[in-house]
């Protein structure tokens, strides 16, 4: 029977080799863990993007008649045939008459800039341009998550 | 009879085999992992309910305002697709030009339903980002619609709508 041992030669070069595995591994386990953290926050930032600004688009398609008005500072009155819904920020909080934009850790709501263009076209008529943008920007996901409507009034 | 046990464990040449195996193996996975990744945080900028909203408002214009001069210019050009970030030629320019800035567009393209010559034509001379190459490889065509609105905007996102014409 063999009771001679490892070689020092043997030692050093499987040591290595599970050192090299073990922070192989390590990497790996860590950049998973990392893609499974960002891809939940990203999922939900565009969940939230997707669900607020549906609600807004939605109601200015299913209207008629559409008119946008300021109610103060960060805060939108939107008229949607006669009846009156409020896009406001308050507190870093985002609401749309009685709908909340779900908060995300890490992400910072900016000021709701609002622009109203009137243009006309050759043939005589004429449209509103109205154009509400929000940015969101999230400190762990680099990205455009801003809510930006545009919206024709003909 | 007495059975012989083998003590002697592995050999380094074994060890060596069985441990540049296993970093093989963790290499091919890393690297598709970075792929995947990748291919991930590219295709989140197609077609997000943002950008097909805001295409639809480009779309509606077009329908409305603009629908001879699509049927002129990719219906019977050669090229099959044609660019109108500029908005040049459109009857109405200044109002296409407005809606562009309001909708914070880096481009725009007209093609027809199957964008075949203008995937050939970014491929053959680099005219447009490699960001538009890659959307439009992977969009459906399987539609009876003739025209095509492919949009890239400022921040990277990419949106593309059929046009209700002819």
């Amino acid at each position: 029977m063999n009771e001679k041992g490892f070689t020092i030669v043997e030692t050093i070069a499987t040591f290595l080799l599970v050192s090299t595995i073990s922070v192989l591994l390590f990497e790996l386990f860590i950049s998973l863990e990392q893609m499974y953290n960002r891809g939940e926050i990203q999922t939900r930032l565009l969940i939230n993007q997707s669900n607020f600004q549906r609600r807004i688009e939605q109601d200015l398609a299913n209207s008629a008649t559409v008119s946008i008005t300021e109610c103060g500072s960060n805060c939108l009155r939107f008229s949607l045939d006669g009846l009156e819904k409020e896009l406001k920020l308050e507190d870093g909080r985002l609401f749309y008459d009685n709908y909340t934009l779900q908060n995300v850790s890490g992400s910072t709501i900016g000021e709701i800039t609002h622009r109203s263009i009137l243009k006309s076209f050759t043939d005589g008529g004429s449209a509103t341009i109205e154009d509400i943008y929000i940015p969101i920007q999230n400190k762990i996901m680099k990205g455009d998550y801003s809510i930006h409507i545009v919206y024709q009034i003909v | 009879m007495e059975k012989k046990i083998n003590c002697q464990g592995f050999s380094l040449l074994e060890t060596l085999i069985v441990s540049i195996f296993i970093v093989g193996i963790l290499l091919v996975l890393y690297t598709q992992y970075i792929y995947l990744q990748k291919n991930h945080d590219r295709t989140s900028h197609y077609n997000s309910v943002t950008t097909i909203y805001n295409t639809k408002q480009m779309a509606n214009f077009l329908e409305s305002k603009e629908a001879s001069y699509v049927i002129e210019n990719i219906g019977a050009g050669d090229t099959g697709f044609d660019d109108i970030t500029t908005c040049q030629g459109l009857v109405n320019m200044d109002y296409c030009q407005t809606l562009l800035e309001v909708l914070r567009v880096k481009t725009v393209l007209l093609t027809e339903n199957n964008p075949s010559k203008l995937i050939a034509e970014i491929r053959d001379n680099k005219t447009y980002s490699e960001n538009i190459y890659n959307f439009l490889k992977q969009l459906d065509i399987n539609t009876d619609k003739k025209y095509r609105l492919v949009i890239e905007y400022q921040n990277g996102e990419l949106g593309s709508l059929n046009l209700e014409i002819g």
